[in-house]
């Protein structure tokens, strides 16, 4: 019934797991950025060294995380095809006809793989080892600052938090309407257009009224319990930084301090 | 025999390290023409059961008899759709896969994708509607309008248009109030003892099991405890006490009044045929 993809939480108890989701947060934009600085293959080998020693601290299998870059491989061919039709500097290393290709459209798709290889790496290792509502709680945190130009730091997180809440819910809920309707004879792989169409409807119209339900009932929960948007608030999990939430904090920014110099000496 | 586990195996999320394995080995056979009712804990395997029978879920290991269906793993089953017709299955809370604009229309939803004409599926409508006691002036009427019990009966009747032979009930009564539940299991009933379907029903509810179903299959941990006949287990106080059920309460009654000095037969499923029995006794 779960599907494993990009963006699931996997609930380990691994280092990873234990450290503070600001401190990860902050790391990811860290070590993305770091990914996108250098030009030379070796950064890339380190970087790659670094993302495996992520996933295995993070109890990850490889194979879990290779799995959700499989829409990237569409998008990689997809540019290889753009850049060899466009890019037509380098050597030539190949010529049929009027198609040519170029040493720098090659170089260039790989390049672009890698550095999305390694962002979505590192990002799956971030949403799979921090719960989404820590995520959100965090996202407060870094988003803070704007309260000073009025901007809603609170209230959009709660959105983001609920909205992240109920994911799990509704597609489960989808789950079970499609089981239902399969029951009841949809076929929701084959069919023509017109059973196509009532086949989504099938599922759509009963998950919308689930979802309104839902939106209801979690309106009065809220309110039963004092909700009052907006208002102060305190906090019942306070966030602490550790000792290992600086080391990771530090050794990301000596990742991107040593992706700088390469970029700017070799 | 209507359906037939043979070593049936089912693990969720077999490549995490977080599986489940929800069916462990199961062999089972459930008789045609019965009701057969399955029990057993929350996260006992029975809601993965039942998935099978409608090919809802494919095993992993073993295969399913189902009439005259055999479903294996792995390769493409071909003729899903009839599988489906022949097993209707009716999932906990079916008010929610109610979907179209009127009453009639959504019980017809289902003859419809089994390719039945548009004339048939709605005439087949009428008799399911008809049959759980679902009045003329409600068809024209949005299913959303509804009370909860109306609203569940139109999904059920939903089912019964396909005409199926087996009929799968998911925890029927979840949610009704008591008129409610004793109005759908006498429809269930009915359905079986004057229509000879073979009714399954998912249930926690030990006393409708006992006064409702002939056959009890009981699951725990991925395994089948026990099955066969409702009235041996219920009258096993070793199966009881191992597998911590709820004694029903027309047991503890029979039990009780054995202990007054009656004599109640262990057959006795329901109040009414205790109370007959009891005034006879009296009477005599």
């Amino acid at each position: 019934m779960m599907r494993a993809g990009f963006g699931k939480y996997i609930a380990l108890d691994s280092p990873f797991h234990r450290l503070d989701p600001r401190a990860k947060l902050l790391a990811l934009v860290i070590l993305v950025v770091s990914v996108f600085i250098p030009l030379n293959w070796s950064s890339y080998f380190l970087l790659a060294i670094v993302v495996f020693i992520v996933i295995r601290l993070s109890y990850l299998k490889l194979s879990f995380v290779l799995r959700t870059m499989k829409p990237l491989l569409f998008l990689l061919v997809f540019l290889f095809i753009i850049n060899a039709l466009t890019l037509k500097r380098g050597e030539l290393l190949f010529e049929w006809r009027p198609l040519a290709l170029y040493e720098d459209a090659v170089v260039f798709t790989v390049r672009i793989g890698i550095r999305l290889f390694l962002m979505i790496a590192f990002t799956t290792c971030l949403t799979a080892t921090t719960k989404p509502l820590d995520l959100t709680l965090a996202i407060e945190y870094i988003l803070s600052p704007l309260g000073i130009i009025k901007f809603p730091v609170h209230e959009v997180a709660m959105m983001i938090s609920i909205a992240l809440r109920f994911i799990p819910t509704l597609s489960s809920e989808a789950g079970r309407i499609m089981n239902a309707q399969k029951s009841r004879g949809v076929d929701f792989e084959e069919g023509r257009l017109f059973e196509k169409a009532s086949a989504i409807l099938s599922v759509a119209v009963p998950l919308f009224t689930i979802a309104f339900e839902r939106a209801y009932q979690l309106a009065d929960a809220m309110e039963a319990r004092g909700y009052v948007p907006g208002a102060e608030r305190t906090r019942y999990r306070a966030l602490r930084y550790r000792r290992a939430d600086g080391v990771l904090l530090s050794l990301s920014l000596t990742i991107l301090v040593l992706m700088i110099i390469s970029r700017i000496c070799l | 025999m209507a359906i037939g586990f043979r070593k049936i195996s089912y693990i969720y999320d077999a490549d995490m390290p977080y599986f489940h394995d929800a069916l462990k080995s199961i062999d089972l056979d459930i008789r045609e023409h019965r009701i057969t009712a399955i029990i057993g804990e929350t996260g006992s395997g029975k809601s993965t059961l039942v998935q099978h029978l409608n090919a809802l879920l494919i095993p992993q290991l073993g295969h399913i008899e189902i009439l005259d269906h055999v479903i294996r793993p792995g390769k493409k089953n071909r003729k899903l759709k009839q599988l489906r017709k022949d097993v209707g299955l009716v999932f906990q809370f079916p008010e929610y896969q109610l979907f179209e604009e009127s009453v009639l229309e959504d019980a017809a939803f289902g003859p419809r994708s089994f390719g039945y004409s548009k004339e048939e599926a709605l005439d087949r409508a009428r008799k399911a509607l008809a049959s759980v006691g679902i009045p003329e002036s409600f068809f024209d009427r949005n299913p959303m309008e509804l009370s909860g019990g109306q609203k569940r009966r139109v999904a059920i009747a939903g089912i019964l248009a396909s005409d199926p032979r087996i009929l799968v009930l998911d925890e029927p009564t979840a949610g009704l109030d008591p008129d409610g539940t004793r109005l759908l299991l006498d429809i269930v009933l009915s359905l079986n003892r004057e229509h000879g379907r073979t009714v399954i029903i998912v249930s926690h509810d030990n006393d409708m099991v006992y006064s409702y179903s002939d056959d009890t299959v009981l699951m725990s941990n991925g395994r089948v405890v026990y099955s066969g006949d409702t009235l041996s287990l219920f009258n096993n106080s070793r199966l009881i006490e191992e597998n911590h059920l709820l004694v029903p309460r027309i047991v503890e009654l029979k039990n009780r009044l054995r202990e007054a000095g009656f004599e109640v037969s262990p057959s006795t499923r329901t109040v009414d045929e205790l109370a007959e029995e009891i005034a006879g006794e009296i009477g005599r």
